[in-house]
């Protein structure tokens, strides 16, 4: 049963990376490729704040996404001025720069050895303590990040992002202040993505370097490639389905080494296959 | 000529690029209400002025005006939004959105363009979003494709891109109307169509600018002509003036 | 110790030279950010491995195989990958993508046939000789003498050789080289052999001072990259050059810095950089 929850709550993680990454790639054509580092960033700065500031968890949740929004605005600059690739690389050189950080700078961040005491929250006089009340945090969180995401897509904003994506100029021309719109985007993008890394350092109650690799970027790149660019629906889905494999792959008793590295080939594989054969991935309609 | 003020005029603009000058010293005024062609041969410098006027370039000298109002500098989208619309050489759409959203987004000031309004999503949004779209099928049919409106843009001919496109620009409900090349790739009959709503805008009271190798075309609808050659004025006038004036025979029999 | 602050600079700086050398002739080239640009290292240094050390061959022979085997396998990929897309007009973020995809298959592949676990290349213990203050072994000289004269030899080659100003006229405008007559996939697929052959022997060069794992592609690629765009991207002669520069930043900058540190600052620079002049490295910006 505590599997059960466990996968749920991570399915639910993954949930908000892929819809807030899809607002950016999928939606926008941003290609962000370094989308691990802002959920990094909500997660450290989750637990620096639970430990030091102490500050009610409602907040903290809200500052880890802040964090990451103000670095989703500092990435989101360059993202004004460089082509495609180019935007890829760097997003990709932040990640790298990031996880540095994150290794390195010990006195706040405690380098490899991580920041352990991330305790469960508590609202008020609710404690989310166990597995399952935690899962119903995380459900909540997802379904609010989803509505929020799914009202900005559907919205004239969202067209003039989807418009820029399709042609910029032409969306310049049509009176959209395209560098805006940009900018925004990515601080949202980033926003949901720090409440993501915020619930993933409560649950396993420890700031960790390791799950911010640059490889968890790509990796929830292949999830939004497989859901399909520009389809909540599809992000939905996919976090699920990309969740739930590798886990039942541990619980049916193949030893952990070998999970993670069939993990890492299955999602390697769907970058590939995916692209090559089924742009649009499961449910998108974004073809080339 | 009007007697009044012209609605949009430029002051001696020059643009240079690392080792050319694409347009030197070039002063035109455009009246308001009037239907005004650019001509020239190749490379003219005739988009160049069109992206200068829109702001899709930044002068090296010389000023810009909007019924009196200084625009140089000014970046593409807030020229759109002042009131003067633009359509590409080189058809510009959003291929994989529908006609009608392609037309919906040339619409100004909506509320729902402000995130946080997207997400709370008033009433007022809403009302806004059925009146676009009411806005937008008028459009539709006014350039003559309403039963396009929910097809993908990209599946259109490109004649019916063009439409597409200038729906767009009709959509922010501009004063000055600058079109490129609009005649360009269309039939006959298409040809025909693009008069029509030329005249039909005209008669709405918006200025109309348009580049066109058309010659036809040009000397039958115009009020006004300008002749670009290397970046520079050569004549201006009615068509009668332009048709016989020797300069202009020669840089187009010279190329 | 300056002095072996140099010789260590110069030596990290021809490995990196190589591999810029090759990412960026591919860049140039066929404008593909190759992602897998690592793995083909990594892939390199194991193929020697089991070529020298698990079946016995002779130094030069199992050099060869590795470098055969590897271009090989590089073509492979893109025939059934890269090409396709090709092919279909994808946009170049799908190419990248697809790149990244393969890398970490390779990867993990790797990683579940060696283990995650360091493997050595035995060449016996080595005497270090020390030559006006630094110290230095028989291999380091191997890596340097061997680095510069192959990329002596392919700048010529892409100068002066036939085959090379097919490869500069592709890169130069592919739509121009096709009407002249130049078939650019086949251009593309010497790019790719040429390309691979290099990090091929970067990660044999390496692995015989530093020993071998699955995840040595990583910060391979990452040299590359910073040292191509350095260069000048798509720059071959300024990509050497960088990989030199990025030498001695790194040897002169652990000195004050920790070595954890050490890639993310060339890399934050670096990005600093393409942020605020992208046209200093050759990028073009956008509008």
């Amino acid at each position: 049963m505590n599997f059960f929850f466990h996968v749920l709550i991570m399915c639910g993680i993954y949930m908000i990376l892929c819809l807030s990454l899809n607002l950016l790639v999928g939606f926008g054509g941003l290609f962000n490729v370094g989308h691990g580092a802002f959920y990094g960033i909500g997660a450290y700065v989750g637990a620096l704040v639970m430990i030091h500031l102490k500050l009610p968890f409602p907040l903290e949740l809200l500052m880890s996404g802040l964090a990451a929004a103000l670095f989703g605005i500092v990435v989101g600059f360059p993202s004004l001025r460089l082509k495609g690739d180019y935007l890829a690389l760097s997003t990709f050189g932040f990640a790298v720069v990031i996880y540095t950080v994150f290794m390195n700078w010990v006195p706040v961040t405690r380098g490899p050895m991580g920041i352990p005491g991330v305790l469960r929250p508590k609202i008020l006089f609710l404690r989310f303590d166990s597995l399952a009340a935690y899962l119903v945090l995380v459900a909540i969180i997802v379904a609010i990040s989803a509505f929020v995401l799914h009202r900005i897509v559907d919205s004239p904003f969202g067209k003039s992002l989807m418009a820029i994506r399709e042609d910029e100029t032409a969306a310049l021309a049509a009176g959209k202040n395209v560098s805006l719109i940009k900018v925004t985007v990515f601080s949202v993008g980033a926003f949901f993505a720090g409440i993501a890394g915020n619930l993933y350092v409560h649950y396993v109650t420890l700031a960790d370097p390791s799950a911010f690799v640059t490889d968890e970027s790509f990796l929830i790149f292949s999830m939004v490639v497989f859901g399909g660019m520009g389809s909540l629906r599809g992000s939905v889905l996919s976090a699920f389905v990309l969740v739930l494999f590798p886990e039942v792959l541990r619980f049916i008793g193949i030893p952990s080494f070998y999970a993670a590295q069939i993990r890492r080939m299955l999602f390697g594989l769907l970058l590939v296959v995916v692209i090559l054969k089924r742009p649009q991935g499961l449910l998108g309609s974004y073809k080339f | 000529m009007s007697k009044t003020s012209p609605i949009l005029a430029t002051e001696n603009i020059t643009k240079q690029f690392t080792g050319l000058t694409a347009v030197k010293d070039l002063s035109i005024e455009v009246g308001e209400g009037e239907i005004t062609s650019i001509i020239g041969p190749n490379g003219a410098g005739k988009t160049t002025l069109f992206n200068l006027l829109t702001g899709f370039l930044k002068p090296n000298h010389g000023e810009i005006h909007f019924r009196g109002q200084r625009i140089t500098g000014l970046p593409p989208y807030r020229i759109t939004r002042l009131g003067i619309a633009r359509t590409f050489q080189l058809i510009r759409i959003f291929p994989k959105l529908s006609v009608l959203d392609n037309i919906m987004l040339g619409c100004l000031g909506l509320k729902g363009d402000n995130l946080f309004y997207a997400v709370l999503k008033t009433k007022e949004i809403v009302n806004q979003f059925y009146r676009t779209k009411e806005d937008a099928l008028i459009i539709l049919e006014t350039v003559g494709l309403p039963e396009f409106a929910h097809e993908y843009a990209n599946h259109l001919s490109y004649g019916q891109q063009k439409l597409v496109e200038i729906g767009r620009v009709l959509a922010s409900d501009p004063q000055i109307i600058l079109l490129d090349e609009p005649m360009a790739g269309l039939s006959i009959t298409m040809i025909d169509r693009m008069i029509d709503l030329i005249f039909r805008l005209k008669k709405q009271g918006k200025t109309i600018v348009f580049i066109e190798h058309n010659l036809g075309v040009v000397m039958g609808i115009s009020e006004r002509i300008f002749v670009l050659n290397f970046g520079q004025k050569i004549a201006s006038g009615s068509p009668a003036d332009i048709r016989s004036n020797e300069e202009v025979i020669d840089a187009y029999l010279g190329i | 110790m300056l002095i072996q602050l140099i010789t260590n600079a110069i030596i990290a700086g021809s490995i990196y030279s190589l591999i810029a050398f090759g990412f960026t002739l591919i860049y140039g080239t066929m404008r593909f950010f190759n992602m897998g640009y690592g793995v083909t290292f990594m892939l390199g240094a194991y193929l020697f491995y089991i070529s020298f050390n698990m079946l016995g061959f002779p130094f030069l022979i199992a050099l060869g195989v590795s470098v055969g085997l590897t271009s090989f396998i590089m073509i492979l990929v893109d025939h059934f990958s890269y090409l396709r897309l090709r092919r279909m007009r994808a946009p170049s973020w799908a190419i990248i993508m697809v790149s990244i995809g393969v890398a970490i298959i390779l990867e993990s592949l790797m990683t579940v046939i060696f283990g995650s676990d360091v493997r050595t290349v035995r060449t016996g213990i080595q005497r270090s000789y020390t030559i006006g203050g630094a110290t230095i072994t028989p291999n380091q000289v191997t890596i340097l003498w061997v680095s510069i004269v192959v990329m002596v030899f392919l700048w010529l080659f892409l100068k002066k050789a036939k085959i090379g100003k097919a490869i500069r006229a592709t890169a130069n405008d592919p739509s121009m080289a096709t009407v002249v007559g130049i078939d650019t996939e086949w251009v593309f697929r010497v790019v790719i052999i040429i390309g691979s052959g290099l990090a091929c022997l970067a990660g044999v060069l390496v692995s015989l001072e530093t020993d071998i794992e699955p995840s040595m592609g990583q910060p391979a690629l990452l040299k590359a990259i910073v040292a191509s765009i350095i260069g000048g991207i798509g720059n071959v002669r300024g990509a050497m050059w960088g990989g030199f520069f990025l030498g001695f930043v790194e040897n002169f900058g652990i000195w004050k810095i920790s070595a954890g540190w050490k890639d993310g600052i060339a890399l934050a620079l670096l990005l600093v950089s393409i942020l605020f002049k992208p046209s200093l490295f050759g990028i073009e910006e956008e509008k």
